[in-house]
């Protein structure tokens, strides 16, 4: 679903940025926050989780992406695509941590019901 | 790689809508999606556990409306609502990470108690059971008590065992002593009254008379032996007996004074005359028939009964006199001793 609704966006990029090169350059984009943010995210085991291993994807092609625009001089549509990678990976590291953090909870439940049940006899 | 592999197909439509887009007040897809997530997070409990995430999602999306309002459909407006779909997301699983760590840490929080809980009834078991075990010393310690009790009436029974073994071992020796020293002077057998030592009258006195021949002090001697022998509580009845020849009030003189004459004999060798009684029985408890000379000879004679004292039922010293006085209604012939 949201693999769908990307795309179209970065080929919207693509080709708006060919046809109307409306990229004024500022101060030059750089890659760096977004890929500490997927590193943060593998460093989390974001691998490990399918969606979370969806959105670090997402966020390493529009590293790839927003190098490619930076190369082609869209100074501005690297900057957005960039802030996209990087908010992919956050959310591939959270997500990632929401499903350790269930999963403690849920652990630590059942513990307490193994106890309840050798206290009550 | 993602967009190559939908580059071939979309592009060309991508493009279409970029082209046609600049007049049109329509949300971008992204927008779309932005703002249905986004309300999705608003009205689940994740401003609860997460508001500043959902305040950053708010602002996300509202830079995405701006670019929407200053360029609907543009790359700015689709990256922003991209991006504002995700902090909505983001909102919504910050906010589940708060949940699930309240969770954890009040499991966390019981666990502990619980857990203390065990350790306090953990403890009392051990309480209770050192106490079970307190309290079996304790009976332990009772039934000790008990068996050191029994152990001592034990020993005290086997004690009074012990003397009336003993003392039965001595009557046992006194019989076997009466019986080889006065096998030829005397029958000796032992009745229920006690054991009973009979001499031959023939042979203590000359006829009708009561004074003792010199043989006959001679065999009273050996009498005396043995029943210095027997155990000293014990009353030693004399009785003398005729046949039934001459007047009964006359044997039973007689048999009388026989019988002090034996007695008093045996005081002089040294017994205690609290010991022996004497008394006449006549003519009255023949042994056999009168009728022939040998049966009138066996009936006259002095009979020695060294008599059971009750044992069990009263002390020493006591049953001789206690007797005496018993015997004395039945038999009122008896004289006292003199």
């Amino acid at each position: 679903m949201k693999l769908v609704n990307l795309s179209p966006a970065i080929c919207a990029l693509l080709s708006s940025a060919a046809i109307a090169g409306c990229g004024s350059s500022t101060p030059p984009p750089n890659a760096v926050e977004a890929r500490s943010a997927i590193s943060a995210a593998e460093a989390t085991g974001a691998q490990s989780d399918p969606v979370a291993a969806l959105h670090l994807q997402m966020a390493k092609d529009q590293v790839r992406a927003a190098d490619e625009l930076i190369r082609e001089g869209d100074r501005d549509e690297a900057r957005l695509v960039l802030d996209r990678a990087e908010v992919d990976a956050e959310l591939a590291q959270v997500l990632t941590r929401k499903s350790e953090m269930r999963a403690r909870a849920q652990q630590a439940q059942q513990e307490i019901q193994r106890l309840q049940q050798s206290v009550q006899p | 790689m993602i967009t190559m592999k939908w580059g071939l197909g979309v592009s060309p439509l991508a493009l279409a809508l970029a082209l046609s887009s600049c007049g049109s007040t329509a949300p971008s897809p992204e927008l779309v999606e932005a703002r249905r997530t986004y309300d999705q997070v608003r009205y689940s409990n994740a401003s609860q556990f997460a508001p500043a995430r959902v305040l950053t999602a708010k602002q996300a999306l509202e830079r995405a409306e701006l670019a929407h309002e200053d360029e609907p459909g543009s790359f700015e407006e689709r990256s922003l609502a991209y991006v504002a779909q995700r902090r909505a997301r983001l909102a919504a699983a910050y906010a589940d990470i708060e949940r699930s760590r309240r969770e954890y840490e009040t499991a966390d929080q019981s666990y502990r108690q619980l857990q203390e809980q065990l350790r306090i009834q953990a403890q009392r078991q051990a309480e209770e059971s050192r106490g079970n075990v307190g309290s079996m010393r304790q009976e332990l310690a009772a039934q000790g008590q008990q068996l050191r009790d029994q152990q001592q009436q034990l020993d005290a029974s086997r004690t009074e065992l012990e003397l009336r073994k003993a003392q039965l071992e001595k009557e046992r020796r006194a019989r076997e002593l009466a019986e080889k020293n006065l096998a030829e002077i005397a029958t000796v057998k032992q009745e229920a009254r006690g054991m009973v030592i009979t001499l031959e009258g023939e042979v203590l006195f000359p006829s009708g008379q009561s004074n003792l021949l010199p043989l006959a002090r001679q065999r009273l001697d050996r009498v005396a032996e043995v029943l210095k022998e027997v155990d000293s509580s014990k009353t030693v009845l004399v009785e003398g007996h005729t046949d039934s020849r001459g007047s009964e009030q006359l044997n039973m003189r007689l048999s009388l004074d026989r019988a002090n004459s034996v007695r008093e004999h045996l005081i002089s060798r040294g017994m205690e005359p609290s010991r022996l009684r004497a008394v006449g029985r006549g003519e009255q408890e023949p042994l056999v028939s009168n009728d022939s000379a040998e049966g009138r000879a066996n009936n006259r004679r002095v009979v020695l009964v060294i008599q059971n004292s009750p044992q069990d039922e009263s002390e020493r010293g006591a049953p001789s006199k206690q007797e005496g006085k018993e015997r004395a209604p039945r038999t009122p012939e008896q004289a006292p001793s003199k």
